[in-house]
């Protein structure tokens, strides 16, 4: 990162880029440690920080819960970068810890510590979200005191959830930031090797004024617990329901493990809260000799109990996962409301829902968390990479199913058609077809000479009893109104002689059924289409007329017809209309 | 910061690629719908010309079925003059002795004033007489009416000689021509 630009200074493209780089060159996408506290990892290596000797290491794998001591390092080894890598190796190394994805290294702050009031203008107690942010980021802005720096120091907000009214409700706790540079190069470690290295540094104090639970319970009287450690003492005050009232930083002078005057400070401390006799545990922290510190309260609080409590007996009575510092327990174990019911309290619902014993000092500069996108950027970019990879797949059927149908309407053989004129082959044999029929039409069988001879020749029955004089035929046109064709009407005129014999025969033909069947004989016998009676709307009638013979003579007959009692006339109409099938076609414009 | 990560990578990340494959999605429909346009009118004008062929499909296979009768017709109107049909009736009169047939002078008119009148058909007139035996006159007109299946029958008397021998036969044809 050293070598580039600074996100800061990127624009949006040169961010994206960077964004992938980070994606696709670290395991930030794959491995959420990267975003996580050091103190949720799996692997964490524990390290308590005194003025005096060298860190105690202890190795802790979350699953298992147990802590293992391991080879600690210098001071002069904190500040050299290639004795910390090499730490980090012999951590990686140990037992449980060789397949660690990610390592959690917490600094418990034991050296030093501080407390500031805050203005006199900042004792809202709902106003705490702000004042803590505001502590991190300008911490002059909410101090009393107005001279601290927040380049030497860090600064975190610390609530006394038991403080009685008119009292601070809160207040503000520092350590120096000497430790910040080897923590800052135990992560860029990290980010050498693509391994989530996540630092957290916690003051030692105010994990132990947390301890409190593991070692009493809450007393009428109220409880002092005082926290020695080597060049200062810290005195938390709690009430009777054991929530946290106050704390006091109280140093010691140079060369003595004990705080000056700590009896009457605590006697005016404890009178301040109106705490009468209250249990006193006496803690050291760090192995310092408190018989000087015990005699001086027990010269001020001769009524109080006053304990002498060994961290060690607690880690060892409370604790099977081996013998760290009291702190380490404290933020390691979760109390058990059952068997710890001070756990249930306010102060340590506090502690345990917002973390207020367990924040960490020196976190990353906003430089370096800028240098790196956040976990919901990289879950964007994941989110991004998938709804890439949907889009795509939808490009991908949209191309396959566009390209598919277009492929297929080339390939098909509308696509190869050309155009090819038909129209004058259709207009050819439409035209022949048109002709053909008008021909049929014209040559049809409508009116012939020999047919009409053989329905003449049917009239006169084959005994004689019949003679025809004269026949007549003819034929005419029977125009319909705007009818297509034209129908036509056939006409047959006979004239002749019959006796009374013949009668019967003609009388008998004269009917419209009778003259039908003649015609249908003829029809039939010659194939002569025009005389079927019964087709369509033909009509065929018949009427016959007959009178005396006036030369009837059957004496002495001149010629064959005197022989004939009777002449007669009989005179046929065939119609056929203008739909009938042999109607005639063609009609002229202008005679329709 | 965090702000910015976020908008680089929702722009670039996911804005512009998503986009980006929206545009070629966009071209891919357009040039689809494009072709599919094309393939519209073509295939408009291959079902034209599939109905056209089906159509002329049909026509000819109607017209194979009659062409032989439509070509018949043709040469028999083509080949059919006054001169052939004086001579069908000829070599029909040979078929029958004196006594029998006798055909008598006839005349043609250039129209039809009988069934072929007002119609678009250009026909002709014939009126004749013969005097035969009613047999033989229809024999004759069976042979003759049909080789020539234009003519059409528009009047017929038939009157018995005076010594009854023969027929006397009087007719008028309408006979289809092709001018």
């Amino acid at each position: 990162m050293s070598e580039e630009k600074h996100p800061s200074e990127m624009n949006l493209l040169q961010l994206y880029g960077h964004t992938v780089k980070v994606a696709k060159t670290t395991s930030r996408m794959k491995n959420r440690a990267w975003y996580q506290d050091a103190l949720e990892l799996e692997v964490q290596v524990h390290c308590y920080l005194r003025i005096e000797g060298d860190l105690q290491c202890f190795l802790y794998i979350k699953s298992r819960d147990t802590f293992q001591q391991i080879p600690g390092l210098t001071k002069r080894q904190l500040r050299r970068s290639e004795e910390l890598e090499n730490f980090v190796d012999r951590v990686l190394e140990c037992d449980g810890a060789e397949k660690a994805n990610s390592l959690g290294v917490i600094f418990y702050l034991a050296d030093e510590f501080s407390i500031s009031g805050l203005g006199p203008e900042h004792q809202n107690p709902g106003e705490v979200d702000d004042l803590r942010r505001t502590l991190i980021e300008a911490p002059t802005e909410v101090l009393e005191d107005k001279t601290v720096s927040a380049e030497t120091h860090s600064w975190r907000l610390f609530v006394y959830p038991g403080a009685p009214a008119g009292s601070e409700f809160a207040t503000s706790v520092a350590v120096s930031r000497n430790h910040g540079d080897t923590l800052t190069t135990l992560r860029e470690i990290g980010y050498e090797r693509n391994l989530p290295i996540r630092t957290c540094a916690l003051s030692a104090p105010l994990c132990a004024v947390a301890s409190l639970p593991w070692y009493t319970t809450p007393k009428e009287t109220g409880i002092v617990c005082v926290f020695n450690y080597e060049a200062f003492t810290v005195v938390s005050f709690y009430n009777e329901h054991a929530d946290l009232m106050m704390m006091r930083y109280l140093p010691h002078p140079t060369g003595s493990h004990a705080p000056a005057n700590i009896g009457p400070a605590i006697m005016a401390s404890a009178t301040a809260f109106e705490l009468e006799n209250p249990e006193i545990n006496v803690i050291s922290m760090v192995g310092n000799d408190v018989d000087e510190l015990i005699f001086s309260l027990q010269s001020c609080m001769m009524s109080s109990e006053i304990l002498l409590i060994s961290p060690e007996e607690i880690v060892k009575q409370k604790s099977t996962t081996g013998a760290m510092p009291l702190e380490m327990m404290v933020s390691t174990m979760d109390l058990n409301p059952e068997l710890y019911p001070m756990a249930d309290n306010v102060t340590f619902t506090a502690f345990k829902e917002e973390g207020w014993h367990l924040q960490g000092f020196l976190a990353p500069s906003q430089d370096e968390l800028a240098s790196y996108p956040s976990r919901q950027v990289m879950r964007l970019l994941k989110l991004g990479r998938r709804i890439k990879s949907l889009v795509a797949l939808v490009l991908v059927a949209v191309l396959g199913y566009t390209g598919f149908s277009s492929w297929k309407r080339m390939k098909s053989p509308e696509w190869i058609y050309k155009k090819q004129s038909t129209e004058t082959t259709a207009l050819t044999l439409k035209t022949e077809i048109k002709r053909y029929e008008h021909w049929d039409n014209m040559l049809m069988d409508r009116s012939k000479a020999w047919a009409t001879m053989e329905l003449v020749s049917r009239l006169a029955p084959p005994d004689g009893t019949v003679m025809l004089k004269d026949v007549k035929y003819r034929i005419e046109q029977k125009p319909e109104k705007k009818a297509k064709k034209y129908g036509f009407q056939k006409t047959w005129l006979i004239n002749g002689f019959t006796d009374d014999k013949g009668l019967v025969y003609l009388d008998n033909i004269s009917t419209r059924e009778g003259i039908k069947k003649i015609f249908k004989e003829v029809a039939e016998d010659t194939g002569a289409y025009a005389y079927l009676p019964d087709v369509g709307q033909r009509d065929i009638t018949v009427k016959m007329a007959q009178r005396p013979n006036p030369s009837y003579n059957t004496i002495a007959p001149a010629k064959t017809s005197d022989r004939y009692r009777l002449v007669f006339t009989m005179t046929i109409s065939q119609t056929f209309p203008a739909a009938d099938d042999l109607a005639l076609g063609g009609i002229k414009e202008g005679k329709k | 910061m965090n702000e910015e990560y976020k908008q680089s990578v929702g722009i670039f990340g996911i804005a512009i690629p998503c986009l980006i494959m929206a545009a070629i999605a966009g071209i891919a429909f357009y040039m689809s719908s494009s072709t599919a346009a094309d393939f519209k009118k073509k295939k408009k004008a291959y079902d034209k010309a599939q109905i056209a062929a089906k159509e002329i499909n049909e026509l000819q296979g109607k017209m194979q079925k009659i062409s032989r009768d439509l070509n018949g017709w043709d040469n028999m109107l083509k080949s059919e003059t006054r001169g052939t049909f004086l001579q069908h009736w000829k070599e029909t009169e040979q078929k029958f002795t004196g006594k029998e047939f006798t055909r008598n002078p006839y005349n043609w008119v250039n129209y039809s004033d009988g069934i072929g009148k007002g119609l678009n058909q250009p026909a002709s007139q014939v009126n004749m007489s013969f005097s035969a035996t009613y047999r033989a006159m229809q024999l004759a007109f069976l042979e003759i009416e049909t080789k020539l299946p234009n003519m059409q029958l528009d009047s017929l008397s038939i009157v018995p000689e005076k010594n009854g021998e023969k027929i006397n036969f009087k007719t008028t044809h309408t006979i289809w021509t092709l001018k």
